[in-house]
C-alpha cells in the first residue's frame, strides 16, 4: 500500500500546501529575511566598513568578509516556519485528518522540510546576489555561488532540526517562538563579524568554540577562493552532527505522535 | 472617569498576571539583542572609533545610549497578543454587552508596555556602563534614558495594537517584530549620522527614533535637560497619541463590522 | 443544498467486495489506566445498512470509533472492518471515510485545495482529483465558498466540508461521529437524505448519535450504548416496542390520587394543572396496546372520572432509552438530545 512512489507523491503534495500556505504570508518567510540580510551587508559596508583598513585584515572590503555570513542570516531569520505549522497541524486537527487517510506520517514530514530547504535556497541565492552585486568578491564563479547555496541548504536542514525537535517535545507555539533569538548568540559570539585574530581576548576564548565557525569557514573559503576542503569536511561534520541529533530524537516523538494509541 | 481608571488598572494587573507566568517573551526577550549588541560592537568595533570618524566621544560612551532604545524597537506589542486572542475569543463582545469601557483595554496595556521595558532597559544600561559608558549626569541621566525607552515603547506599541485588531492574530508581535530593525539601524541608535552613507543620513534625519536617540544621549552625556530632551518628549507624545488613535480607530471598525 | 449526484468517485482499484457484515467487532475493550471507557462491546453491522450507535457524552461511542478506525489500539477484543482486521490499518484505511467529531480542516487552505489534496492523498491523479473536488462541493451546497478559506466558514459549513471529505473516494463503509451535532434542522435532514443516498448506493454506514430523533428515522438498527456497554440492539421499532411505553395522556378534573385508585398497578403520573399521564407496561403478558387502552379507559369510566381530552402516544425511543440506562439522554447541561421535541 505505501509503495515509494505513493509516498513521493504524498510527500510532493504536502509540499505543494506548504507552499501555497507560505506564499499568504510571503513577507514573513521570504522578504523580511533578504531584507534584514541587505541592511547588514548595506549598512555595516558603509558605516564599519573602515575596519578593513586596519593592518592585518585579510580581505580587501569588509563586505567580503561578511557577505559569507549575510547569506546564513537569512535562514537564521524565518527559521522553525514549518515547525509551527506542524503544531498548527496538531491543533487543528488537521494531522488526524492525514491519519485517517492512506498516508504514510513521514510524507508530511518530508513535504515541510523540503520547502524549508527550497526556502532556503531562494533567500540564500537572493542575498548572495545582493552581496556580489554590492561589491563582495567571489573567486569560484557559478560553482562557487552554487555551492554556498548549497551550504545555506544544508545548514537550514540541520537548524531548523532544533524547531521540529522544541515542537514535538513541548508541543507548544511558546516554545517554538522562543527558540527563534538563540540565532542571535550564534552569529554574535562567531567568526560572522571578525576574524578570531580581531577580536579582544575574552571574546576570542567564548568564540573560538562556536560551532558556527566552520560552516563560516566553508563558505568563506569558497568565496574567497581560499583552502576549501578542510574547511568544507568540518562544516559537514558539524551540520551532520546537529541534524543527526535533532531529527533522530524529532522523528521518533514524530512517530509516536502519530500511531495508534 | 472612574470607570475607565478601573478598567485600566485591571487590565494592567491582568498583563502583570500574564507577564508573570511568560517572563520570556515580556522581560526578557526584549532586552536580548540590545544586549548582544552592546557587548559585540564594543568588544570589536571599538577600534573603528579610533579611526577618528566618531569625534571625541568614547565608542562605548556613544554606542550605549543609542542601542538601549532597541530595547524598545525590538520589545514592545508583547501586549498586543492578548489583545488579539481577546478579540477572537469573543472576550470584547462580553466588555461591550457590560458597557465596560472599551478604552481601558487599550490603557491599561500601554501602561503595561511602559513598566515592563524597565528591567530590560536597566539591565543593558548597567552592562554598558560596566563595559567602559560613562553616565555624566549619574544617575538621574540613567533614570531620564530609562523614561524615554519606556515611552519608546509605548510609543511603537500603537501599530501592534491596530494590526493585533485588525488581524486578531496572537502571533503578531513575533510577525511585526522585524519593524523595528529599520528604525533601529536607519537612525543614530548605532552610528553617528557624519559615518553614514548620504543616502541613510537622509531617511535618519526623518527618522523620529533619532529625535529620541539625541535626547537620550544628550541626558547621559551632556545637559540633563536640554532641547533635545524637549524634543524627544514631543515626537513621543505625537507618536503615541498617533498610535492610540490608530488603534482606537481599528477597534471602531472591528465593532461596526461584527 | 443541492440534490445529489453520484456520490461514489474513483474508488482505489485495490478495494475488494466488502463482506457481509460489513463491520464486525468482538468483544472490544479500552482501558485508559483504571479506567474502562469500552467494556466489551460486540457488534455485527450488515452491509448497506445505517447503523446508529445512541448514548450519552461519555458512554463510550467515540472510543469505539477510534478503535474501528485505528487511532487507538484495543486493549482487548478484535475488530473487522471491510473485510480486513483492523490491525492491516493502510488496508482498512483504503476503504473507509471518516469524520470525527471535530471537524479536522486546515483554517488556512481554500475548501477546493483541502478537497483536491485529499484526494490527491487518496490515491486520486489530478484530473480526478479535480473534478470529485468540483461535485462534492456541488453536493454539498459549498460550490459558492469553494474558494474561500476555510477559517471563514460557519460550523455547519466546516461540518459539510468534513463529511464531503469523507467521501471522497467513495469508500464502501463511512464512520460519521455525530455528524449532525451543530446543525440547523433544514441541513440536518438535507444530510440524512444523502446519508440514505449512500445507503441505497451499497455504502454501509456507521454513525454514533446523542439525537434520538435521528436515531429513529435514520437507522437500521441501533445499539444503545452506556458506560462502555452495548445494553440493548435492535431495530429501532424494535427498542420501542421492547422497551418503551404507551403514553395516555388524560384531560380529567386533576384529582391524581383518585385516579391512581381507579387504575391500581398502573404507572401513574401528573402531568401539568387537570393533566394525568399513564404509561402502559409493553409486557404483553399485560394485552396488547389497544386492549390495555381500552382496560385504562373502562377502569376510569367506572370510577367516574370524567375525561375530557385525550391522546395516545405511541412508545418513543426516548422512552425506551430512558428505561434502557435508568436516566435521560440529556442531563441537564448536557447537548441536546432531541432539538425538536416540542415543535
Amino acid at each position: 500500500m505505501h509503495t515509494f512512489r505513493k509516498f513521493t507523491y504524498d510527500a510532493w503534495l504536502m509540499f505543494g500546501r506548504t507552499v501555497r500556505e507560505a506564499t499568504r504570508n510571503a513577507g514573513l518567510a521570504f522578504v523580511a529575511p533578504v531584507l534584514l540580510s541587505l541592511f547588514l551587508l548595506v549598512l555595516f559596508q558603509g558605516v564599519y566598513g573602515g575596519i578593513a583598513d586596519a593592518a592585518g585584515w585579510p580581505t580587501g572590503a569588509f563586505i567580503d568578509w561578511i557577505a559569507a555570513g549575510a547569506v546564513f542570516v537569512s535562514v537564521f531569520v524565518g527559521a522553525g516556519y514549518t515547525a509551527g505549522g506542524l503544531l498548527r497541524d496538531l491543533d487543528s486537527g488537521y494531522l488526524l485528518r492525514l491519519r485517517l487517510l492512506p498516508v504514510h506520517p513521514g510524507a508530511v514530514l518530508v513535504g515541510k522540510v523540503a520547502f524549508e530547504a527550497t526556502r532556503a535556497a531562494l533567500v540564500a541565492a537572493a542575498v548572495l546576489g545582493l552581496a556580489l552585486a554590492l561589491g563582495a568578491d567571489n573567486h569560484a564563479g557559478v560553482p562557487g555561488f552554487l555551492l554556498v547555496v548549497g551550504l545555506a541548504v544544508a545548514f537550514s536542514f540541520a537548524w531548523n532540526g532544533i524547531f521540529y525537535l522544541a515542537a514535538l517535545t513541548a508541543r507548544t507555539h511558546a516554545a517554538v517562538l522562543g527558540l527563534q533569538p538563540i540565532f542571535m548568540p550564534v552569529i554574535m559570539f562567531s567568526t560572522f563579524w571578525v576574524p578570531l585574530s580581531f577580536m579582544p581576548g575574552w571574546y576570542q576564548a567564548v568564540a573560538t568554540w562556536n560551532p558556527f565557525n566552520p560552516v563560516l569557514a566553508a563558505s568563506r573559503s569558497v568565496l574567497l577562493g581560499t583552502a576549501l576542503w578542510p574547511h568544507l569536511a568540518i562544516a559537514a561534520l558539524v551540520m551532520a552532527g546537529l541534524a543527526g541529533l535533532t531529527y533522530t530524537v524529532a522523528v521518533r516523538r514524530y512517530t509516536r505522535l502519530t500511531a495508534a494509541t | 472617569m472612574r470607570d475607565l481608571l478601573t478598567g485600566t488598572l485591571l487590565t494592567f494587573a491582568r498583563q502583570a498576571r500574564q507577564a508573570a507566568r511568560d517572563p520570556g517573551p515580556f522581560y526578557v526577550l526584549p532586552m536580548l539583542p540590545a544586549q548582544l549588541m552592546t557587548v559585540v560592537f564594543i568588544a570589536l568595533f571599538e577600534r573603528i572609533a579610533t579611526l577618528d570618524r566618531f569625534g571625541d566621544t568614547g565608542y562605548a560612551e556613544f554606542l550605549v545610549p543609542g542601542v538601549v532604545v532597541l530595547v524598545a524597537l525590538l520589545g514592545a506589542g508583547a501586549t498586543s497578543s492578548s489583545l488579539a486572542a481577546d478579540l477572537r475569543g469573543g472576550f470584547f463582545l462580553r466588555l461591550r454587552l457590560l458597557r465596560s469601557p472599551i478604552g481601558a483595554q487599550l490603557s491599561g496595556r500601554l501602561l503595561f508596555e511602559a513598566v515592563r521595558l524597565l528591567p530590560g532597559t536597566a539591565v543593558v544600561l548597567a552592562v554598558g556602563l560596566a563595559f567602559g559608558a560613562q553616565a555624566r549626569n549619574g544617575l538621574a541621566g540613567i533614570l531620564v534614558v530609562m523614561a524615554l525607552v519606556a515611552l519608546l515603547g509605548v510609543a511603537f506599541t500603537g501599530i501592534f495594537y491596530a494590526v493585533a485588531i485588525r488581524t486578531r492574530d496572537p502571533q503578531t508581535p513575533f510577525t511585526l517584530q522585524p519593524l523595528g530593525l529599520p528604525l533601529a539601524f536607519l537612525s543614530t541608535a548605532l552610528v553617528p549620522l557624519a559615518v553614514m552613507p548620504q543616502w541613510a543620513r537622509t531617511l535618519a534625519q526623518l527618522n523620529p527614533v533619532t529625535v529620541v536617540v539625541d535626547g537620550s544621549r544628550e541626558a547621559m552625556l551632556g545637559q540633563l535637560w536640554s532641547a533635545e530632551l524637549g524634543w524627544s518628549v514631543a515626537v513621543l507624545a505625537a507618536w503615541t497619541v498617533l498610535g492610540v488613535l490608530l488603534a482606537r480607530a481599528a477597534l471602531a471598525r472591528d465593532m461596526a463590522r461584527s | 443544498m443541492t440534490s445529489t449526484g453520484s456520490l461514489v468517485a474513483g474508488r482505489p482499484a485495490a478495494v475488494r467486495e466488502v463482506p457481509d457484515p460489513a463491520i464486525e467487532a468482538t468483544d472490544l475493550v479500552k482501558r485508559y489506566g483504571d479506567v474502562v471507557a469500552v467494556d466489551g462491546v460486540s457488534l455485527r453491522v450488515p452491509r448497506a445498512t445505517i447503523f446508529a450507535y445512541l448514548g450519552r457524552n461519555g458512554s463510550g461511542k467515540t472510543t469505539t470509533v477510534r478503535m474501528l478506525t485505528m487511532l487507538s489500539v484495543p486493549s482487548a477484543g478484535t475488530a473487522r472492518v471491510a473485510g480486513y482486521d483492523v490491525r492491516d490499518a493502510a488496508r482498512v484505511r483504503a476503504c473507509i471515510g471518516v469524520t470525527m467529531q471535530e471537524a479536522a480542516l486546515d483554517p488556512a487552505m481554500t475548501a477546493v485545495e483541502h478537497l483536491r489534496l485529499v484526494a490527491g492523498l487518496s490515491g486520486l491523479r489530478s484530473r480526478q482529483a479535480r473534478a470529485v473536488a468540483a461535485e462534492l462541493l456541488d453536493s454539498f451546497g459549498l460550490a459558492e465558498a469553494a474558494t474561500r478559506r476555510i477559517g471563514t466558514f460557519s460550523g455547519g459549513m466546516q461540518r459539510r466540508l468534513d463529511i464531503a471529505t469523507a467521501l471522497i473516494g467513495g469508500p464502501p463503509v463511512l464512520f460519521l461521529d455525530e455528524p449532525t451535532t451543530g446543525l440547523d434542522p433544514q441541513s440536518r435532514r438535507a444530510l440524512w437524505a444523502h446519508i440514505r443516498t449512500l445507503r441505497q448506493q451499497g455504502t454501509t454506514v456507521f454513525l454514533t448519535t446523542q439525537y434520538l430523533e435521528e436515531a429513529d428515522e435514520l437507522a437500521d438498527r441501533v445499539a444503545v450504548i452506556d458506560q462502555g456497554r452495548v445494553i440493548a440492539e435492535d431495530t429501532p421499532q424494535g427498542l420501542k416496542a421492547r422497551f418503551g411505553r404507551t403514553r395516555m395522556v388524560l384531560d380529567h378534573d386533576g384529582d391524581l390520587d383518585r385516579l391512581r385508585t381507579a387504575l391500581p398497578g398502573r404507572n401513574v403520573a401528573g402531568g401539568g394543572p387537570g393533566r394525568s399521564v399513564v404509561l402502559l407496561d409493553p409486557d404483553t403478558a399485560s394485552g396488547s396496546e389497544g386492549a390495555q387502552v381500552l382496560s385504562v379507559l373502562e377502569q376510569v369510566r367506572a370510577a367516574g372520572i370524567e375525561i375530557g381530552a385525550l391522546s395516545v402516544s405511541p412508545p418513543s425511543l426516548e422512552d425506551a432509552y430512558l428505561r434502557l440506562t435508568g436516566s435521560a439522554i440529556t442531563t441537564g447541561q448536557d447537548q441536546l438530545a432531541d432539538p425538536e421535541a416540542g415543535l
